[in-house]
């Protein structure tokens, strides 16, 4: 199944708080501690666009012509 | 003609008599009747008393705090129930009483007892078992929602999820919520996720309705499909007072359709606030990081070596000019100390000068070849030698023996 938005964003949120942890460690050298808050900054840029952006993906399972399930999109009430 | 009483009892004894024949009967230990209640009153105890009526009788009854304690609806005046219980007598008041331990609103009699029975049968083979339920996910990529595409409910369910967590996929799988085909229906569209792995978490419900109507979530086969579901369900049937058969097997049970939206995914309002403050962590531990890296660069800064390396050279040669000083003294002591040596030796040697034995008045005599003459057996007649005074030498030869 294709990755979902879900995905990307625990796994971005996950290397976030790794990222925090290991600068908060204070053992690593200015330079990769550098990196890594960079990396961080970028992360916690995109995952919050990832919210702000995200539209919940809705479908309904149904049977095609074939008798076999299909996924199709469901419409919903818009929210607000 | 009277006839004569057999014996005479004390009130109390009468009653205690009465109470006892009361609690032989067999039917009377557990009974159920249909009526409608009539002066009810709730104790600040928090028993419950009221009468139960038909169009000809009344029947005393009480319904004790931790029996009332089950009940899902409020008993009031002129409501029509079923009251399961066992009569007796209360003897200080000479009066029979119904000693209520369930009050079921009437007309739900023989579905609640089906519940009651299901729900026995099912907790006693161990689908309720809380080492059974399995955890939810924090964040849920793709939940499987089993409801009708129809009702309020999946409406509800998916407003709030789209407010709270957008970033999840929904799967609606359709199906009849009430009606003979329901509990089927249900059931295999919960087995068709597992097996087809669609979801990670599944919501399984209905908005409120009667107790038929929520029936289908009371059936023995959607229970088992739950049961067996590998994917973590959420229960979501009718109402809060609504508990049904799902509720109890279900991984987590929620009062509603929308407080399992709520309970399904991670509200992001707070994880926007997670990740500033995520955010604001990692800047303070860079910037201590920083900031120590700073005061040990000021302080290498401000260390003599770097603010005068002039200083370093000067030292070592002022400790040079130092060595060298102590090397010119150490060499004038020495040799000092050579010279007094050599003035007292040339001293010594002076003193044993024969020199300074011809200066009193002495002469040595050598041969011709400079070897001093020492004894008169040296010499030879007519030989030749050289004899030296303190002032000088003259040859002179041997005339005799």
């Amino acid at each position: 199944m294709p990755k979902t938005k879900s995905q990307s964003f625990e796994a971005s949120l996950e290397r976030l708080e790794q990222i925090v942890h290991r600068l908060e460690d204070g053992a690593v050298p200015l330079e990769e501690a550098m990196k890594l808050f960079q990396e961080g900054t970028a992360l916690a840029a995109s995952c919050g666009k990832l919210l702000d952006q995200a539209e919940l993906e809705v479908v309904k399972l149904t049977r095609d012509s074939n008798g076999r399930l299909e996924e199709v999109p469901f419409a919903h009430e818009d929210i607000e | 003609m009277m006839n004569q009483p057999a014996s005479i009892y004390s009130v109390t004894q009468l009653n205690s008599l009465i109470k006892a024949a009361f609690d032989h009967v067999p039917a009377l230990q557990n009974v159920c009747v249909r009526g409608e209640i009539s002066n009810y009153k709730l104790y600040p105890s928090g028993h419950h008393y009221f009468s139960l009526k038909d169009a000809d009788s009344t029947l005393k009854c009480v319904l004790f705090k931790g029996n009332a304690l089950a009940l899902r609806f409020r008993p009031e005046n002129g409501l029509s129930v079923l009251a399961i219980g066992r009569v007796t007598v209360y003897p200080r008041d000479g009066a029979y009483q119904l000693y209520c331990t369930r009050l079921i609103p009437d007309g739900a009699g023989d579905l609640q007892l089906a519940f009651e029975q299901c729900k026995q049968r099912l907790a006693e083979r161990g689908l309720f078992s809380e080492s059974h339920k399995l955890p939810l996910p924090h964040f849920p990529h793709r939940i499987g929602i089993v409801t009708s595409p129809a009702g309020a409910a999946i409406h509800d369910m998916l407003r709030i999820l789209g407010k709270r967590y957008p970033l999840c996929k929904v799967i609606l799988l359709p199906v009849r919520v009430q009606g003979e085909a329901a509990a089927g229906e249900i059931a295999r569209a919960i087995a068709y996720a597992n097996q087809t792995n669609l979801c990670d978490l599944l919501i399984v419900g209905r908005g409120g309705g009667s107790i038929e109507d929520l029936w289908a979530f009371n059936e023995e086969v959607v229970a088992q499909a739950i049961y067996e579901s590998k994917i973590p369900v959420i229960s979501a049937v009718g109402h809060e007072p609504d508990v049904t058969i799902s509720d109890y097997v279900a991984d987590l049970r929620a009062a509603t359709p929308s407080n399992a939206a709520e309970l399904a995914v991670p509200d992001q309002t707070e994880l926007q606030a997670r990740l500033l403050a995520l955010e604001k962590e990692m800047a303070a531990a860079l910037h201590r990081q920083t900031s120590l890296a700073r005061a040990r660069l000021t302080a290498l800064n401000a260390s003599s070596a770097l603010r005068d390396p002039m200083s370093m050279i000067l030292e070592r040669r002022q400790s040079l000019d130092r060595m060298e000083e102590r090397l010119c003294a150490a060499l004038s002591a020495a040799v000092t100390a050579d010279r007094q040596r050599l003035t007292h030796l040339a001293a010594s040697l002076d003193a044993m000068s024969p020199l300074k034995v011809l200066a009193r008045g002495y002469a040595t005599v050598s041969d011709a070849s400079g070897s001093l003459v020492t004894r008169a057996s040296q010499t030879r007649p007519g030989m030749g030698l050289t004899i030296t005074f303190r002032d000088g030498t003259v040859s002179a030869k041997t005339v005799n023996e």
